[in-house]
């Protein structure tokens, strides 16, 4: 899976767990942080005409790593986040194995939140550039090594009193080399409130990456041309006025020229003052 | 033989007289604005009167209702004068406030030159959701004309409704440019309806006339005409009052819609006597020796899945014993705290426990609001809002601006429960937004925040100045009148304005240090828009900075439910800010 996508995947799921409504705006002078914890493994893929197959050689591309989200509202309608990943990948068949530690994609960026009269639909653009903090001169890969810039824009709103849903869209584009590549990005998501403070957050997440460069890699992170959907599901509990933990597992189910399997994250949100 | 002729004859014109006295050329009818007579805070108890005047003779008298309460008091009595030009027809709707929750009677009574009448309802009144329907509560509902022999038409009779809307929705206006209204009339007669359609704009205060227009129109039949009012730009700031009014063939009928002009700078004087501060410095000094042995009881029956909520009670000034809900979210880990809300109750509301996501709430209840209560009962015949006003030091309210400082005293004095001090809010709506603006005016060096929803006796001077211009009927204005009217030769107006001038909340407010939140309703007949500016504008000029003020041009004593959805972001805004102490 495509370190950018899983991070993505997890930055939605943060903003929405903030005040259990959607991606609200954090609020002016507050701050929302989330340290997480990923791991993901896959020894089968789906290949370029969507078909599952096993890696060959006994192939088994491994993701785990620590992450540090933050949000800030400067004002009631912007706020400013930031995202660094800290990865441990790993690759590997019956013939070798590769390993690489490092920090991931940093993200930098800003949404701006425009309210419905009733303040319960928000209607937010969110723009945020995408630094590679590595270089890619031994695989397997961090990332694609190459600075990019995305776009978003979502819809949230309450269908009912304690559920919230995000509808958004998103585009992704890779400056550095000639190949991209360039991501369009569809995600849903809808969550419900549950007594004692829980909550669950259902989410549909589809990625769309397109490049001349089709080729495909059992290194995941280096791929460029393929096409993913996937299901999420995370639960959350707040344990105290700041801290709400989650749990969240994602399932890829199709897919072109990525990898499949299951992935889990816990994270915890943590929110100041 | 002669004598039956001469019976005859006269019994037939006494039944003529009769059938001319109750004539079907005189149409009347009372309707419910909810068809099963059951109101809500929401929808307001509301009757639609319709008299149709067929006759050639102009129809002057008085319509006028009284309200009984199921267990025989007497509410409200109110009367007013109609004239109703020959072929005209009176449509209006009458919008009768209401604080009581229950079944009620209501009996119209018409009395015009050719016509007498009276009409008797029953109704419901609910202040939450809508009440069961009248027939499902086994409540008949009367519709019975007594004298007349007339009895209500069922079906509504075509009407004339105007729509207008200022330019500026918030219905605040400042600079050289005129006041712009968008004006919708829609004919829903089936004839052509021709007349005028005209305003005047006055002084919302004095009733001084700013100007005046009238316009001709011709309203075909079911059709929406859409017109422009351009309304030149006062020359002083201040509220003021449009009063439209609609006269076609047949229909007439008046509305009132308001805006603000130049708001930052409506003011009036303040009334603060020499030794206001000795007066409260006394008050606070009286009740620091009073001990106030708190009590703090579980409340299990009131406890939910995710909040605990506990009685507390504890003895204020005059050794009176107050209590309130402390709600404490379960997510308190002991050692941990939560920043604070303290709500104060409207005028005689009794508060119930409040949750919120992200605070402990305290509700707190003070004397007065129970009559019937055994620590502070109010003789009947007697009202909180005059209950021994003639001696300052011991009118209610003093023990009732105590109370709510008592209840500060609380928190303080067991932090331990998890008060975060640092993070007070005080809030309340109507009387419970003046308890919180006095509260943080008595206690600036602790209040953290301050929401104050429609705050009355803000300036009761300009508020009693106002009672002409006012058409609603207001709790204020009918206490105090009746009040005086008592004490007619021994307590006058003066007087009574002398002494409320120690518990006016304008006098409070430029001790507040923090900012606060205030909405403002135009159509408030309690805490009309204009006294609300004057006591927002009376915040020091640093802390007015911080501060906001929201404002709902079309409605009465409330505010609309997404300002309680912004109530909650500015207040986690605020409380982002630790009080610097």
């Amino acid at each position: 899976m495509n370190l950018a996508t899983r991070i993505s995947i997890l930055l939605i799921l943060v903003c929405f767990s903030n005040m259990v409504k959607a991606d609200w705006p954090v609020g002016k002078k507050r701050l929302v942080l989330s340290p997480s914890y990923n791991y993901s493994s896959t020894s089968s893929y789906f290949d370029q005409d969507g078909k599952v197959r096993n890696a060959v050689n006994g192939g088994q591309f491994t993701s785990k790593g620590f992450g540090l989200y933050g949000a800030t509202g400067v004002s009631r309608r912007v706020d400013l986040f930031f995202s660094v990943p800290m990865s441990f990948i790993n690759s590997s068949d019956i013939f070798s194995e590769q390993t690489k530690t490092g920090v991931g994609d940093v993200m930098v960026g800003a949404s701006f939140h425009t309210p419905s009269e009733n303040l319960k639909k928000y209607f937010t653009l969110k723009a945020q550039l995408l630094i590679p903090a590595y270089s890619n001169l031994t695989s397997p890969y961090l990332g694609y090594g190459s600075k990019g810039a995305q776009i978003a824009a979502n819809y949230s709103f309450l269908p009912k009193k304690g559920n919230f849903a995000v509808v958004e869209g998103s585009v992704a584009r890779y400056f550095d080399f000639a190949d991209g590549p360039t991501q369009l990005g569809f995600n849903t998501s809808y969550g419900f409130e549950l007594p004692k403070f829980q909550s669950i957050t259902l989410a549909f997440n589809h990625i769309s990456s397109f490049s001349s460069n089709k080729i495909f890699s059992t290194n995941l992170n280096s791929n460029k041309d393929y096409m993913m959907g996937r299901l999420s599901g995370s639960y959350g509990r707040r344990i105290s006025r700041t801290l709400t933990p989650y749990l969240q597992l994602s399932y890829s189910v199709y897919g072109r020229n990525v990898g499949r399997g299951l992935s889990a994250s816990v994270f915890c949100l943590v929110r100041l003052p | 033989m002669k004598g039956l002729l001469y019976f005859l004859f006269f019994s037939f014109l006494f039944v003529r007289a009769a059938a001319f006295n109750n004539t079907t050329d005189i149409t009347v009818s009372f309707l419910p604005t909810e068809k099963d007579g059951s109101f809500t805070e929401k929808t307001k108890v509301g009757y639609r009167l319709s008299i149709k005047n067929d006759l050639s003779l102009e129809q002057t008298g008085f319509v006028s209702y009284v309200i009984i309460s199921d267990d025989g008091e007497t509410m409200e009595k109110k009367s007013f004068e109609v004239k109703i030009p020959a072929h005209k027809k009176l449509q209006n709707t009458l919008i009768i406030p209401h604080e009581k929750e229950g079944t009620f009677n209501i009996t119209f009574e018409v009395k015009i030159t050719n016509f007498t009448a009276s009409y008797h309802y029953k109704y419901v009144f609910s202040k939450e959701k809508k009440a069961k329907s009248i027939s499902e509560k086994k409540v008949k509902t009367e519709k019975v004309a007594v004298e007349g022999l007339e009895e209500a038409p069922q079906e509504e009779e075509g009407d004339i409704q105007v729509i207008m809307t200022p330019e500026k929705a918030d219905g605040i206006f400042k600079g050289k440019k005129p006041i712009v209204y968008n004006v919708l009339v829609k004919n829903t007669h089936t004839d052509t309806q021709e007349g005028t359609i005209s305003y005047t704009v006055k002084d919302a205060v004095k009733g001084v006339l700013w100007t005046e227009k009238i316009y001709d129109v011709r309203l075909a039949k079911k059709s929406t005409k859409h017109m422009q009012f351009i309304i030149p730009a006062p020359e002083q700031p201040g509220m003021y009052n449009i009063d439209l009014t609609i006269n076609t063939t047949s229909y007439e009928d008046t509305t009132r819609h308001s805006f603000g002009y130049e708001i930052d700078y409506i003011n009036s004087p303040l009334h603060k006597p020499a030794d206001f501060d000795a007066f409260w410095n006394d008050a606070l000094q009286e009740l620091a020796k009073i001990n106030p042995a708190y009590q703090i009881t579980e409340a299990p029956e009131k406890t939910t899945a995710e909040y605990k909520v506990y009685k507390v009670e504890m003895n204020s000034l005059e050794n009176v014993k107050i209590f309130g809900w402390l709600t404490i979210p379960k997510t308190w880990i002991k050692g941990k705290k939560f920043p604070v809300v303290v709500i104060y109750p409207g005028y005689q509301v009794m508060m119930n426990p409040l949750f919120f996501y992200d605070y402990i709430g305290l509700s707190l209840n003070v004397r007065g609001m129970d009559k019937k209560s055994e620590a502070y009962p109010i003789p009947d015949g007697e009202e909180v809002l005059t209950y021994n006003i003639q001696e300052k030091e011991k009118y209610i309210y003093r023990g009732i601006y105590m109370d709510c400082i008592r209840g500060i005293d609380f928190l303080f004095a067991n932090e331990h429960l998890g008060f975060d001090l640092n993070r007070i809010t005080v809030l309340g709506g109507s009387q419970g937004a003046s308890l919180a603006l006095v509260v943080a005016a008595l206690k600036n060096k602790i209040i953290n925040t301050c929401i104050a929803d429609v705050p009355i006796y803000c300036d009761m001077h300009m508020n009693l100045e106002m009672e002409p211009q006012i058409k609603e009927e207001a709790f204020t204005f009918k206490y105090i009148n009746r009040f005086l009217n008592k004490q007619a030769g021994v307590f006058t107006k003066e007087q009574f304005l002398q002494n409320f001038s120690y518990f006016e909340v304008q006098n409070f407010i430029p001790q507040i240090k923090c900012p606060v939140l205030m909405a403002a309703a135009f159509k408030d007949a309690l805490a009309p828009a204009s006294t609300v500016f004057c006591g927002f504008n009376k915040l020091n000029p640093k802390v007015r900075q911080k501060s906001e003020i929201y404002t709902f041009p079309d409605l009465a004593h409330e505010i609309p439910d997404v300002h309680n959805l912004f109530k909650t972001i500015w207040m986690t805004e605020k409380l982002a800010n630790r009080i610097k102490k």
